[in-house]
């Protein structure tokens, strides 16, 4: 399944010639058959339904159905470096855009459509995860449906129930956006996964706009707690949204609840204060000294038998091994220079 | 001079070897590069060994390399003390700076090129041995004498950095690693290690809002990391947080929690691993052996993970729990309880978990969590604090329903007396209290304080079994089992209202003198407690009854409870009695212009109280004075509307005043009128048409004309078959009962009674529900049915102060024992009879029957005082006096007393002796048997 962190990454074969559609391309690709086999090619054409190439060294064009074919690997063209650069930095919208225009340009030969694999398509189907980081819900429910998943390579047909989720809550389903993430965690998603983590928010969302605050809270907090560790970005949202959900409750609960949301956010995404245009409960909240309750059992029993301060942390352990770097070998003659190695 | 030397392998013990320091240089490197540190080491030892002094001598200062590389194999052994004096030999033994034998400066044959490596190294090995001080010197020293060698001083610096801060100069340690961090040339790598020295030796000292700035500056180096490398800081974090959760500090260990790498990634990367690794087929031994070490090194690891994993969800759980994040806290502590059930602390977990659910009210979680513990940990030490959490934080919240199930689930659980039924069985308990179930919590309660040694809830326990019996009415006991309250826990915050209650008790009782003390304690002892406005309230009840009592001072005391109550909203109760009490007593003073204040008071300012029907029933003749007759109308229609759908007893009191009110001013063909055209709803609510019925009843029957009869009983039948009963209010249903008896359908009149027993034990005029049902009960064939009857009677008896029924209730009782033979309860209920002077309707019986059980129980000659007394007191009563007479001549017939006895029916005859009664033809008939035989025995005729 696809997570933000990973890359499809595609070898860079050889040289690449603008070649029109239906004309003679030279583009050398790699080409993944169904029986397993992989050949290195010389595309000749790019047809609605094959492909025609020439195999290795042979002078003879092939033609080939889709259907024989799991995947065509196409060399990378500079556009989609650049878009999965600013997508690894979390640059999305600047991804997005680069995206999008490989994405229309179907056309452009260097692209491959509509063969298995096709850059075109990809783009689409990344233009669909940078929706999903950017947090447009819309636009995800727009696109996903046009993705010809057939025109994928195989290990990325699939979409995840995360981006089911994205396209309901971005169509309003709320039931539906619930019904996936229960499915989900049902069918053995773990509730700590990235993922899971995902759909716990989406799902508080949801309850949200079905005007159950409670449920909404339960996923929140499902999301940020056990979120710990996983991308902040959702941590964060979950936690704005929680708060944005409490606003106007004031069972005793929910009061407390809220003011450790607010200290929380100021700590670890709001230097101390929380986001622009926060909620006025909220705001209050942060400002309130923290109550803290009685301890939870086990709080305080078990000392740790991992994580000692001592010399096998890792800050020491750097710092230690930087001096024997780089010990090299002498050459041999060099009486006066070559003996005790380079120094680092 | 360096000979070109064999090939990496060559002995450590070999001459011809070690005399090639360049070939063996080399082959220490390649150990050292290898890994293979003790080969190295040898290697070295052996070099070192076999060239002992010669090897400065013909080498010069370059010699000191191979005490380098000793010291950098002895520190990749983890020899640090050890590696530190080679480090010092090489710096200290090894200098370039060489002055011959005349004193002058020679240019070394062979540089020494590690003098500065050797010195940092050794200032490391100082470092980490903990000899700080010494540690800074040698590190300070390296940075100085840095700039002629190529050397990373980034390395030597942080390690400079960590030295001073773990020997307490953090300004100086930090301010180093503030400058690492804000480099633009350093590499992020290194950026890194600089960031968690100051983890690690910086934060955990200082207070968290200092720590905060710096994780907001450069927190972001440690996030861009390879996951590999975040996994390996893990244990730092988690450390940290763990601190800081020791140390109360849950913002801050959630804040540490924010930095680990989440162990899910590692647990699917092992999982996968071990998915992979199941589909290998080994060829050979040599490839088993390696799967298999790669099998257990995935498991060993995933189970780290796994570990990790639930260390991580107990401590963010814990974190936000002590936040009172209780949302947070239930995701956490869930994820735990439901997938890692081995995990040591799952029970902690779980007693987290339904904590946390009961903030959340998620009852059916509590109880199915609970239970899973109960059944999983039966012997757990925590089974008794499971229980009682499960119990007492649904009852804590006021969940009166739930908590009253989940004691008794628990309760039922474990065996009588066991500690962990404690706290769930007095929970259980307690909840019918609030549930309105007095009965039943007293009886509850009661045998909660019995069954335990020591019960945990003992002081609640006892309070609200003292107020269960006021609420009963059980006046005597409740006031016993409140004052023992305040002995046994004279520091409970309970005190006031058990004291306010006692005093309301002794009251009831009649007596005022104690209810008034206790009164007038509790506003001395507690000033500021809630009770105080309901004891002044209190206290003017009492002077009421003390009568005599000028009515200002009453009124004055009734004010100061409305002022004192006025000013808590949650005693608008207290108040709205306090004005309504006083519109009574004006009421009674004709103080009619008072009483229209009060009741434009009341009516503004407590709209909807409980005491509204009273109030408007007590000032509706002020209104009708003061010409305000439609108000006082439409006031008491309102409240009729009101309570329209509400069998209980606030519909009927309403009505009456109702109906009294219309009685005051109309003939009774006027008010049968208004009665028959009342504004019912349209849906023409049961329980109203109820008692409009039964007044249009009463009203035709007030007339004494036979001819309604048929429409009276039509009425009674519409009521009997056309409402259903639970909507019909008491007094309806008692007429309705009676109206049956009267057909002989007491049958019928049975069913009724029995389903207001049944369903409103505590409801209005039980009391007539009692006496009537006891009449009943008294003639049933069956024992059960007449034990009923008479507890029935003794508690209308005991309970209600109404003379006519109390009466009732005794003759009652007393006949019944006399039908029974029991002559010796008898003798208390006609004792009781007799000993109420007001009690005038059977008081010729009563002595007779008080006579008659004295007779029987072995006391003739008292119960011929009493006969005496019925026959000379009461002539007129035939029926007792009658047999007072012969129950007289029997027993001096009995005691051969023949001739006074014959003189006994002499005065019978003559003084009774026209009367036609069954005992006077008896006495005659007797009388002539006795004369003959005294005749037979006495022929002198005297």
């Amino acid at each position: 399944m696809l997570t933000f962190r990973s890359i499809c990454t595609f070898g860079a074969l050889g040289f690449c010639f603008f070649v029109a559609r239906g004309a003679l391309a030279q583009q050398h690709v790699s080409i993944h058959i169904t029986n397993g086999a992989i050949l290195d090619a010389e595309v000749v054409k790019v047809g609605e339904g094959a492909l025609t190439f020439r195999a290795g060294e042979s002078a003879q064009a092939v033609e080939l159905p889709y259907d024989q074919i799991s995947a065509i690997v196409w060399p990378e063209p500079s556009e989609w470096i650049q878009a999965r650069q600013f997508f690894n930095a979390g640059r999305f919208e600047e991804a997005a855009l680069v995206y999008e225009k490989l994405a229309t340009a179907k056309s452009d030969p260097r692209l491959g459509y509509p063969s298995p694999g096709n850059i075109a398509t990809l783009a689409q189907r990344r233009l669909v995860e940078c929706h999903r980081y950017r947090g447009d819900a819309t636009a995800v429910a727009n696109l996903l449906p046009a993705i010809e998943a057939d025109r994928l390579p195989p290990a990325e047909r699939e979409i995840s129930p995360v981006l089911h989720a994205w396209a309901a809550l971005g169509r309003g389903e709320w039931s539906r956006v619930i019904e996936i993430a229960e499915k989900a965690f049902a069918g053995g998603l773990s509730a700590t996964s990235e993922e899971g983590v995902e759909l716990a928010y989406l799902s508080g969302v949801a309850y949200r706009s079905e005007g159950r605050p409670d449920d909404a809270l339960i996923a929140f907090g499902q999301a940020y707690a056990l979120g710990a560790g996983t991308d902040p970005r959702i941590l964060r949202m979950a936690i704005i949204e929680a708060l944005c959900t409490l606003e106007g409750d004031e069972r005793p609960t929910r009061i407390r609840e809220r003011r450790a949301l607010a200290h929380q956010y100021a700590a670890m995404f709001g230097k101390g204060v929380l986001w622009e245009g926060a909620p006025p409960m909220a705001q209050a909240a942060a400002k309130e000294p923290l109550e803290l309750g009685e301890a939870a059992l086990g709080q305080s029993g078990r000392s740790g038998r991992k994580g000692d301060i001592s010399k096998q942390t890792s800050g020491l352990k750097g710092a230690e091994q930087v001096t024997a770097d780089h010990m090299k070998a002498v050459k041999e003659g060099n009486s006066a220079e070559a003996t005790g190695g380079t120094p680092p | 001079m360096m000979a070109v030397g064999p090939a990496a392998g060559q002995n450590a013990e070999d001459p011809d070897f070690l005399s090639n320091p360049t070939a063996v240089y080399n082959q220490i490197v390649a150990f050292l590069n290898s890994g293979s540190y003790e080969k190295g080491l040898a290697l070295t030892d052996g070099l070192i060994h076999h060239w002992g002094a010669r090897g400065k001598e013909e080498f010069g200062p370059g010699f000191g390399h191979f005490h380098y590389l000793r010291g950098v194999l002895l520190m990749a052994s983890e020899s640090y003390g050890e590696a530190a004096n080679s480090f010092r030999t090489c710096y200290e033994e090894f200098p370039n700076e060489l002055i011959n034998s005349e004193g002058l400066r020679e240019r070394p044959k062979l540089a020494n090129r590690f003098l500065v490596h050797a010195l940092a190294q050794w200032g490391a090995c100082l470092m980490i041995t903990g000899n700080y001080p010494e540690a800074i010197e040698k590190l300070k020293l390296a940075l100085e004498k840095s700039s002629a060698t190529r050397i990373r001083t980034d390395a030597i610096a942080l390690n400079l950095a960590r030295s001073l801060l773990r020997n307490g100069e953090l300004a100086e340690g930090k301010e180093l690693i503030l400058k690492a961090l804000a480099s633009t040339t350093l590499p992020a790598e290194m950026k890194r290690k600089a960031f968690m020295i100051l983890v690690e030796d910086w934060t955990p000292g200082v207070p968290f809002e200092q720590v905060l700035p710096f994780l907001w500056d450069y927190g972001e180096l440690l996030r861009n990391d390879t996951p590999n490398a975040q996994w390996e800081r893990n244990p730092v974090f988690a450390h940290l947080a763990r601190e800081a959760l020791k140390n109360e500090e849950p913002l801050r260990a959630l804040t540490w929690y924010g930095f680990l790498l989440n162990p899910q990634e590692r647990i699917s990367h092992w999982e996968i691993r071990i998915a992979e690794l199941g589909k290998v087929v080994p060829d050979d031994a040599a490839a088993r052996e390696r799967l298999s070490a790669g099998k257990r090194e995935a498991e060993t690891e995933l189970a780290r993970a796994r570990d990790g994993q639930a260390a991580l969800l107990l401590g963010v759980g814990s974190g936000h729990f002590q936040l009172g994040n209780v949302s947070a806290a239930y995701a956490a502590f869930r994820e735990v309880s439901d997938h890692h059930p081995d995990h040591p602390q799952w029970p902690d977990a779980v007693y987290n978990l339904i904590a946390s659910c009961a903030y959340l009210a998620r009852w059916g979680e509590i109880r199915g969590y609970g239970n899973e513990f109960l059944e999983r940990y039966p012997e757990h030490s925590l089974v008794a604090e499971v229980a009682r959490l499960m119990a007492e934080s649904i009852y804590l919240l006021g969940e009166w329903g739930e908590a009253r199930q989940t004691g008794v689930a628990l309760r039922d659980r474990f065996p009588r007396r066991d500690v962990a039924a404690d706290v769930p069985d007095y929970v259980a308990a307690a909840s019918l209290f609030h549930l309105g179930n007095h009965e039943d919590a007293a009886s509850e309660l009661d045998t909660y304080l019995k069954r335990y040694a020591k019960p945990r809830r003992a002081e609640p326990a006892t309070y609200y079994l003292g107020a269960s019996k006021m609420h009963l009415f059980k006046w005597k006991e409740g006031v016993e089992v409140l004052e023992k309250f305040e002995e046994d826990f004279p520091d409970s915050s309970l005190r006031p209202s058990a004291l306010l209650q006692a005093a309301l008790g002794r009251f009831a009782l009649g007596e005022l003198d104690e209810a008034s003390a206790k009164a007038e304690r509790l506003r001395n002892d507690w000033p500021s407690a809630k009770e105080v406005a309901a004891s002044w309230n209190l206290t003017a009840d009492i002077l009421l009854a003390q009568g005599e009592v000028p009515l200002e001072a009453i009124l004055g005391t009734y004010e100061k409870g409305r002022e004192l109550a006025s000013a808590d909203p949650a005693l608008i109760e207290t108040a709205a009695y306090s004005v309504w009490k006083q519109i009574a007593l004006q009421s009674g003073a004709r103080n009619h212009d008072a009483v229209i204040a009060l009741y434009d008071d009341f009516r503004t300012s407590f709209p909807g109280s409980g005491h509204e029907i009273d109030a408007i029933a007590g000032a509706v003749r002020s209104l009708a004075e003061k010409g305000r007759h439609a108000d006082a109308v439409a006031a008491l229609q309102e409240q009729i509307l009101r309570f329209a759908n509400d069998p209980g007893s606030s519909l009927g009191e309403i009505f009456g005043t109702w109906l009294a009110f219309l009685k005051d001013r109309n003939d009774v063909g006027a008010v049968l009128s208004l009665v028959r055209h009342f504004p019912a709803p349209t849906d023409d609510p049961a329980p109203l048409r109820a008692w409009l019925t039964i007044s249009e009843i009463e009203l035709m029957e007030g007339l004494g004309d036979e001819t309604h009869r048929d429409t009276i009983d039509n009425l009674y039948f519409k009521i009997q078959l056309d409402l259903p009963r639970e909507s019909v209010s008491n007094y309806p249903l008692v007429k309705l009962a009676r109206w049956n008896v009267a057909r002989s359908d007491t049958v019928k009149a049975r069913e009724i009674l029995e389903f207001i027993i049944k369903t409103r034990p505590l409801g209005e005029h039980i009391e007539m529900v009692m006496s009537d049902l006891a009449g009943l009960l008294a003639t049933s064939e069956s024992e059960t049915d007449r034990n009923r009857a008479l507890a029935y009677y003794a508690e209308v008896r005991e309970r209600f102060d109404m003379p006519l029924l109390q009466e009732a209730a005794t003759l009652g009782g007393g006949r019944l024992l006399m039908r029974q033979g029991r002559h010796k309860e008898a003798l208390n209920w006609w004792g009781t009879y007799l000993r109420r002077e007001e009690w005038v309707s059977s008081r010729p019986e009563a002595n007779f029957q008080f006579g008659r059980c004295l007779e029987e129980t072995g006391k003739p000659n008292e119960a011929l005082k009493l006969y005496v007394s019925v026959y000379v007191n009461f002539p007129g009563h035939l029926d007792w006096s009658t047999q007072a007479y012969l129950r007289t001549a029997d027993i001096l017939k009995r005691d051969r007393k023949d001739a006074d006895a014959l003189l006994v029916m002499v005065d019978m005859l003559k003084r009774l002796g026209s009367f036609d009664h069954p005992n006077v033809r008896i006495a005659r008939e007797q009388f002539a048997r006795w004369k003959a035989e005294w005749v037979a025995r006495n022929p002198s005729g005297s």
